[in-house]
């Protein structure tokens, strides 16, 4: 308790000077408000978007492609990878396919996703599946790969079905993997989001922040900056807790 | 031995010719000034410019160019730190000004946005039918927005008339076309000439953006320290910059064929653009004073600034190197040669 009570007052600390030497750096005029803003210009706009509500529309739309996306990621990715992990000949078949994808710039299909998708949800969806289903596989079938296989045999010799291996043994010892995985895919999506919402749309933070930015409204766009941020926070967190409650067997080293 | 034959009245002639070669080399080394230039994108927007390169011109006038390619984004952020001294990116340099960037626009290249917006839907054949749909244009507050809201205001119609979505390089916009996925989208010229037959079939053009719209379209910007602290170089910068358009305006042919070496683009697809480009440049460099007003008050607007005080042209535009520049090429005699 002690530990966690001074990481926090270190936090708020750090959290503190970093912001007050940039409101110091702008009132003295050594930065630019032009590029760089303030903390209290950034504050005040993401308060006025918050009362007049036209912050909204973007989190909305933003959220709806991270959470459809995410969730297709591991409905797909999870299986997968289990799948790979379980099977040596699926999983050296597939390996190096997926290497190519995961090395391949996610950017550079925009254009084929608003040809084959369209310039509304679906590809943006598509964009933001496609950078975090990879992660989850990868994770998913090193969680598998390190299970002890003497618990396998040892189920297998008591006549323990494949399902009732793969649901009693190979998943909850997987899980911290999964879970891993889907943590670092999360970030992934928020930064997926962003790179979907450039072009072709009309709302989200993505657009928000480029808009803003081709406007020269530095505020704005560290306004977009800030709630992605809270967000990956936010959702890295609920994460954790999930762990937590999920595989509480699991110990953390400190 | 050798050397003892020589006679010592050669000696010295070969001796001061050898040491006059030395001095003109360093001079000619210690002359060149180099300058960072951010161009959007190799295309024939900024001809002046490649065709400038290619003859030497900045050469001649002791500057050695470095070019990068960037949009304003980040072109103009260079520009104030001084990183760069020039850019292409005249529009978003506007926007910067507005909003207290320490720039000017000292050079605009053409009178009129080299653009057109097109259309697959067979339904939308003119503005009207344009009443709530999306345009794509390369990025939001960019020139081709300006130019359809310069349009709209012109013929009384509200600015939410249509909205815009931005879809970057032409590649994406022209899938945007091909699959009807937009309404309408905004294509320059050489993306025009990029339409296959098969596109022909049902793309169509909806509204002439260069016909109708008047505004200030390429040239160049520069920060006010370079304009204070390098007067000069940005004289010579300018006077070579106003070289190549007059050597585009006087010969046409061999322009195309410079700027499709200088930007590898195939000679049809500069052709086309150059073509339709041309009646458009400025010989002077110089938008005049109503075109400077209506851009920057657009501008404002799209910015969503206060438009009650007219902002001064002065703030924004300096034509005094470039009218400088003009004199001197005139004054000269100088006139381009093939």
């Amino acid at each position: 308790m002690k530990m966690d009570r001074r990481i926090w007052i270190l936090r708020g600390v750090t959290a503190l000077l970093i912001f007050g030497v940039w409101e110091a750096a702008e009132r003295a005029g050594l930065i630019d408000p032009l590029f760089f803003s303030s903390p209290s210009l950034i504050m005040q706009r993401l308060i006025s978007m918050i009362a007049d509500g036209s912050i909204w529309p973007h989190i909305t739309a933003s959220a709806t492609v991270i959470g459809l996306g995410f969730a297709l990621a591991a409905l797909v990715g999870i299986p997968i990878g289990l799948a790979m992990g379980k099977s040596k000949i699926l999983g050296g078949t597939l390996e190096p396919y997926i290497a190519a994808i995961y090395a391949s710039p996610t950017v550079a299909f925009l254009p084929l996703m608003i040809i084959w998708l369209g310039i509304g949800i679906p590809s943006k969806v598509a964009l933001v599946f496609l950078g975090c289903v990879i992660i989850i596989i990868v994770n998913t079938e090193a969680g598998v790969a390190q299970v002890d296989h003497r618990l396998i045999e040892t189920a297998r010799s008591f006549m323990a079905r494949e399902m009732q291996i793969l649901w009693i043994i190979i998943l909850p010892a997987a899980l911290p993997f999964i879970l891993a995985g889907m943590r670092l895919a999360m970030g992934r999506a928020l930064l997926m989001v962003v790179v979907a919402e450039i072009y072709a749309s009309n709302a989200g933070l993505g657009y928000l922040i480029f808009q803003a930015g081709g406007y020269y409204d530095t505020a704005q766009v560290f306004v977009g900056v800030a709630v992605l941020a809270t967000a990956g926070v936010l959702l890295n967190t609920t994460l954790r807790l999930v762990e937590r409650k999920l595989a509480p067997w699991r110990i953390e080293a400190h | 031995m050798v050397i003892a034959s020589v006679p010592a009245k050669c000696m010295k002639q070969l001796s001061s010719a050898a040491l006059a070669l030395c001095v003109c080399l360093f001079a000619h080394a210690a002359k060149a000034e180099k300058v960072r230039i951010a161009i959007p994108g190799l295309s024939p927007n900024s001809a002046f410019f490649m065709v400038a390169v290619e003859k030497g011109y900045y050469s001649e006038e002791g500057i050695e160019v470095e070019v990068n390619q960037a949009g304003g984004g980040t072109a103009i952020p260079a520009l104030v730190s001084g990183e760069m001294q020039f850019s292409a990116s005249t529009g978003s340099a506007i926007s910067a000004i507005l909003k207290g960037a320490k720039l000017k626009v000292v050079m605009v290249g053409q009178d009129r946005p080299g653009a057109q917006i097109w259309t697959s839907r067979p339904n939308l054949k003119s503005m009207t039918d344009l009443r709530g749909q999306q345009i794509g244009v390369q990025s939001r507050g960019d020139t081709g927005e300006l130019a359809v809201l310069s349009l709209l205001k012109k013929s009384g119609i509200p600015r939410d008339y249509v909205s815009f979505t931005p879809m970057g390089t032409g590649g994406t916009r022209l899938a945007a076309l091909r699959s009807k996925a937009l309404p309408a989208v905004l294509l320059n010229w050489f993306e025009i000439a990029e339409l296959r037959p098969s596109d022909l079939a049902e793309a169509h053009p909806l509204i002439d953006l260069y016909g109708e719209v008047r505004m200030p379209y390429n040239g160049l910007a520069t920060s006010d320290d370079v304009i204070r602290n390098k007067s000069d170089l940005l004289h010579r910068f300018i006077r070579a910059s106003l070289k190549g358009v007059g050597y585009m305006l006087s010969f046409n042919s061999e322009s195309i064929k410079l700027i499709s070496s200088y930007a590898k683009m195939p000679v049809e697809i500069v052709r086309f653009d150059f073509d339709k480009m041309i009646p458009s440049v400025l010989p002077d460099g110089i938008a005049d004073e109503q075109m400077q007003k209506t851009e920057i008050g657009l501008r404002a607007e799209l910015l969503g600034m206060p438009t009650d005080k007219p902002i001064p042209t002065s703030s924004v535009f300096d034509f005094t190197a470039v009218t400088k520049a003009s004199k001197d090429l005139k004054a000269s005699g100088w006139k381009p040669t093939s």
